[in-house]
């Protein structure tokens, strides 16, 4: 049931780019007087939900920024992941702050602004699992990671088809349900974002560690609807914008600690 | 594993507006669910063929898709049709379209319990179709109905979680975006289920109390004769007390 749902999904999203989301640009989005946005609202420090039930973090400081250059305010609708990406295809929002990492089959279906940040692919593993140096390692461990996510299932499927096999592999439907299992003990190791892996120690020391060399690093931009060209070219300019006054790196420093933040990025869409 | 659930506290007033939004959501659609669904479980029993065969399709389809699949039509594929809607009245709409479903099924049920004699007997004193309805068939359906419906009504509850996909920001979707920034899953998710077994046990309430006031034959006696006619004679009604 499962698969054939998903089938039906695609199925819909494919009218939706054939027909609806053809011709919707910037114009509109000003006319309408409101930039529709969507996030899963699911992954600290990025983007997710504080106690005054507010999205806050990196990703919307970068969406405040853009909002205030393109004129018009951006509402941010939280939603479950699996709504988030059909969402943007079938024009229910204009763009999706998510930290999405830019593939080639995304960039076929939406429009991604040049990367505002970076997702290195970490390999984090419970600190009673011995012998684990690199994703190389992964071989006859349990292995997590989250469904679908460029940083996270997609590499993790890459890596047990190259370096597995896993002893078992789980996908789950966040980085949070994913560490609640690892704290367990049910999976030894997990494929994510160095970012979220970080903040997780941070708030849970002394249970994981993250071993060896990146698997990858994924540049992060924002997916817009595709044909928004207008749209991107204000969007870009606004990254550009943040990079220029130093707002990313300083923004990268709050919330993840980290310095020289858009060192690390790149001027065009990879 | 350490727990600590002192981190609900802060969460108490988000977690609650959320069930507000669970609540509201459930009740609306219920409510439509189950107007459209006695008009539907009527015209399941009708005369005409048509309505029946036409009944038959609509039950067919609704309660034989996924809820969560009439949610993405509503929500992303209806808007491609000219039809957008926000998201909670899109919510409404799905939910009540498969409400209605099984609340057809359900009343039907019940309806058709009712003697085939009674509707006739009812028709040669001369009483009119609504009225046979309304009179004679509805009243005893009732009580046949109300333990489905109110089943159906409480896995209704839990199912609205599901709106979680089209941005309606209900109880389940709130507590995932709680734990995702907390990392407190356990504590949450308990708090989330104390909620909702407030909300189903006031349902289970409601249950209780119709199933009392349609309990016509044991009306005027006490609690202890009631339920002392519940225990020992099921069936047996009012004057056969021996």
């Amino acid at each position: 049931m499962k698969r054939s749902l998903t089938h039906w999904i695609s199925a819909l999203a494919l009218v939706a780019v054939s027909t609806a989301a053809i011709g919707w640009d910037l114009e509109d989005i000003r006319k309408r007087g409101q930039l529709l946005a969507g996030t899963s609202g699911n992954v600290k420090p990025i983007i997710y939900m504080n106690e005054r039930n507010e999205l806050v973090g990196y990703d919307v400081d970068v969406a405040r920024f853009v909002e205030k250059r393109i004129g018009v305010p951006i509402v941010l609708s939280a939603l479950d992941w699996k709504g988030v990406l059909p969402g943007l295809q079938t024009g229910r929002f204009d763009a999706v702050f998510s930290n999405v990492n830019i593939n080639p089959e995304r960039k076929q279906a939406f429009e991604f602004s040049i990367p505002y940040s970076r997702a290195v692919v970490t390999t984090i593993v419970r600190m009673d699992v011995p012998n684990v140096n690199s994703y190389k390692d992964l071989k006859g461990l349990r292995v997590g990671a989250v469904a679908g996510g460029g940083d996270s299932g997609i590499p993790a499927e890459e890596i047990n088809a190259k370096f597995g096999p896993y002893k078992s592999y789980t996908p789950y439907t966040g980085f949070a349900e994913m560490m609640a299992d690892m704290k367990i003990g049910r999976i030894d190791a997990a494929i994510h974002t160095d970012l979220t892996a970080a903040q997780w120690m941070k708030e849970n020391p002394g249970v994981v560690k993250i071993v060896g060399e990146p698997y990858a690093v994924r540049y992060v931009g924002i997916p817009m609807r595709k044909g928004a060209v207008a749209l991107k070219k204000e969007v870009d300019e606004a990254i550009r914008d943040m990079k220029k006054q130093g707002l990313l790196d300083k923004w990268a420093k709050t919330h993840f600690g980290l310095d020289n933040f858009s060192a690390q990025l790149v001027d065009q869409v990879p | 594993m350490d727990l600590d659930f002192s981190i609900v506290w802060n969460y108490v007033p988000v977690l609650l507006k959320a069930a507000g939004v669970t609540i509201i959501l459930t009740v609306l659609s219920q409510s439509i669910g189950t107007v459209a669904g006695l008009f539907l479980a009527l015209g399941r029993v009708s005369r005409f063929k048509v309505l029946r065969v036409a009944v038959w399709m609509y039950v067919w389809i609704f309660r034989g898709t996924p809820v969560l699949l009439h949610l993405f039509f509503i929500y992303y594929a209806a808007p491609l049709f000219g039809v957008t809607l926000e998201a909670f009245p899109a919510a409404v709409i799905a939910f009540s379209l498969s409400s209605a479903a099984y609340n057809c099924e359900i009343i039907r049920s019940g309806l058709q319990a009712v003697h085939r004699g009674q509707v006739e007997a009812a028709q040669a004193i001369g009483l009119t179709y609504p009225k046979i309805i309304r009179r004679i068939v509805l009243p005893q359906a009732m009580r046949i109905v109300i333990p489905p419906y109110m089943s159906n009504f409480i896995t209704a509850t839990k199912n609205s979680s599901l709106a979680s996909v089209i941005t309606v920001q209900e109880l389940m979707l709130t507590a995932q975006l709680i734990y995702n920034s907390t990392y407190r899953a356990i504590e949450i998710l308990t708090a989330a289920g104390v909620i909702y077994l407030i909300l189903t046990t006031c349902l289970t309430g409601i249950q209780l109390y119709l199933e009392h006031r349609t309990a016509w034959e044991l009306r005027g006696l006490s609690a202890g004769k009631r339920r002392r006619l519940e225990l020992n004679a099921p069936g047996k009604r009012m004057g056969d007390q021996a």
